[in-house]
């Protein structure tokens, strides 16, 4: 049994390591070539510069997509929603999927953009993430911040979905009228019904109409405006993509 | 004699009316007999009693003694007929239905005890929120037959309503709608009469509740004797005749009414702006109609239930369990959110 024990230990071992050396092998075949840290502002050090790298290759290959940083002293006046897009199609690519984090230090602006796939993933998260990145930038945590990036574009798991879930109100609402619903019609206590009208005790043939009245008053007439709703038609072919955009 | 107890022509034990068979059944010799037959036994038993004459008033007794064992009966309130509390032999206390209290008319038990109690189970069933212990079988046994004091009103209503009527045609004109309406002034003068409106006797019964129950089948209205209220329990009026018909008044106003404004051209809405209705030539006939009450006490409030003994008509209050509610309303809410959180992960959708 031990015999049968160590070996089993030990192919583990060699199959484990030659896998994750695969890996590495092929990471490094296809995406360490694709710089993804552009610190043109200079805010991190080589290390730091690394370590992000290493990370958004991760992401990358994790999600298919491009996952980029950019740094930014000034924008000449460009606007920082123009640059990411810019900046993204040029260092990322022209079709595929990924996000951009953008930051100019003399504007003090900073912008997450969202493309393909990501972008649907986070559309609704778009001035979130952004926002949450931004607060590490205005307490100069650069490095903190836009690894927090990679964290912050990882789609949440099962429970980390249902916290984002409760946080929209459709279904509280939703949860809200379908109880309003059922208790109300299991609370509505009905007495029964009232089945005596007008003619129920009346002698059969008894009623006499002795005169009825009918005079013309006047007409009215009321006019409202009716809103004709036409739908308004839908883009071209190109992939979707949304920014956000504010200041740091 | 002031206490009456028919007798099996038999073997001589108490008899009770059967629902069933419309009859007098004997609970021990399963005798039955028609109402000219215990008549007929009576008069020739007692040969001073030939006939009831209850047009007479008679004395009120300070205490009235079971006809079968002696022992005195309980006449709590207005209670006219009833049971012995020792023997358990229908009694019926003659005084109570005489005088002015000799009902003129009788409507026989149609719906029988047992058919009561499924009746009742089957409503508070659909009562969701009401309080368990009222579904239990306990409850549901206390369910009592009663002959209530009915008064049925005779009347004529005349009178007049007026008011505005209107029609309206819309139709779309460019990124128009356009709506027209027609005023007119109404009037509509008439009469109409008005038989047997039935308005309860008793102080002790809601008279909302009572309106419920109604219409009785005045087909199965007979001339009252006193042998049907044998084997029930059975009241005298404690609301009299002109307090009762200050309960009816209204009610034939609003029966005019109603056919007023139904009556004529007729217009797709109508708005009284005043009436004004008389209700004459008042005659009442007083009658003892059959009713199954169930009385529930939840949290010192009184909820009614009644049933019409005769067409089976059900209407009534139920109690409601506040804590019931709560906790599910909390729970339903709770577990919709989850299941609609679970489900939104699940998919995608957000």
């Amino acid at each position: 049994m031990e015999y049968t024990n160590k070996n089993l230990v030990k192919f583990l071992t060699f199959f484990f390591i030659s896998a994750l050396l695969l890996s590495f092998s092929a990471v490094s075949a296809q995406e360490l070539l694709k710089p993804r840290v552009f610190d043109e502002a200079e805010l991190l050090s080589a290390s730091e510069k690394d370590s992000l790298q290493v990370e958004l290759d991760k992401i990358s290959s994790e999600f298919d997509a491009d996952f980029i940083v950019v740094t930014k002293k000034k924008l000449n006046g460009m606007s920082i929603q123009s640059f990411a897009n810019k900046f993204f199609e040029e260092h990322g690519n022209k079709e595929g999927s990924g996000a951009i984090i953008a930051i100019s230090m003399a504007e003090r602006d900073i912008n997450f953009t969202a493309f393909g796939k990501i972008y649907d993933q986070q559309k609704r998260r778009l001035d979130k993430v952004r926002a949450s990145i931004g607060k590490y930038m205005t307490a100069q945590r650069y490095h903190q911040g836009f690894m927090h990036f990679a964290e912050q574009v990882r789609p949440p798991g099962f429970f980390g979905k249902m916290i984002i879930i409760a946080g929209y109100w459709q279904p509280w609402v939703f949860a809200l009228v379908l109880t309003v619903i059922v208790v109300g019609f299991l609370a509505y206590n009905h007495k029964g019904a009232i089945t005596v009208g007008s003619s129920t005790y009346a002698v059969p043939g008894a009623f006499n109409l002795i005169s009825s009245e009918d005079r013309y008053l006047r007409t009215t007439t009321t006019k409202t405006k009716v809103t004709s709703s036409k739908s308004s038609g839908g883009g071209g072919g190109s992939r979707s993509s949304g920014g956000s955009s504010g200041k740091f | 004699m002031s206490v009456k107890v028919y007798y099996c022509k038999t073997c001589a034990a108490p008899i009770a009316f059967d629902i069933k068979e419309q009859k007098w059944k004997c609970e021990y010799c399963s005798s039955e007999f028609a109402k000219e037959e215990i008549e007929e036994r009576d008069g020739n038993e007692n040969g001073l009693e030939v006939e009831e004459d209850l047009s007479i008033k008679m004395p009120e007794l300070d205490e009235y003694r079971c006809n079968a064992c002696g022992a005195k009966i309980l006449t709590e309130g207005n209670a006219a007929a009833t049971f012995c509390i020792y023997c358990r032999n229908p009694s019926v206390i003659k005084s109570r239905f005489s005088g002015e209290f000799h009902p003129r008319y009788v409507i026989p038990f149609k719906i029988t005890q047992k058919q009561a109690k499924e009746t009742y189970f089957t409503w508070i069933k659909k009562r969701f929120f009401a309080p368990n212990e009222f579904k239990t079988a306990k409850e549901v046994d206390s369910i009592r037959g009663l002959y209530a004091p009915y008064w049925l009103f005779d009347c004529r209503a005349s009178g007049f309503i007026q008011g505005e009527g209107r029609n309206s045609k819309s139709w779309r004109s460019g990124d128009y709608r356009v709506t027209e309406t027609q005023h007119y002034f109404i009037k509509r003068v008439g009469s109409s009469a008005y038989e047997k409106i039935p308005v309860d006797g008793s102080k002790s019964l809601p008279d909302d509740l009572m309106e419920g129950i109604e219409p009785f089948d005045y087909i199965g209205l007979k001339d009252f004797a006193l042998e049907y209220m044998s084997g029930y329990m059975a009241e005298k009026y404690d609301v009299d005749e002109q307090k009762a018909s200050r309960v009816m008044q209204p009610r034939a106003q609003k029966f005019l009414r109603t056919t007023l404004e139904a009556s004529g051209q007729r217009y797709q809405s109508v708005t009284i702006s005043s009436s004004n209705i008389n209700v004459n030539s008042i005659k009442a006939g007083y009658a003892m109609l059959p009713i199954y009450v169930l009385t529930n006490i939840y949290q010192g409030k009184k909820h009614t239930f009644i049933i019409n003994g005769q067409t089976g008509k059900t209407y009534g209050e139920t109690p409601f369990d506040k804590k019931k509610f709560v906790l599910f309303t909390l729970g339903l809410f709770i577990t919709t959110f989850l299941v609609t959180a679970t489900g939104g992960a699940i998919l995608g959708i957000y």
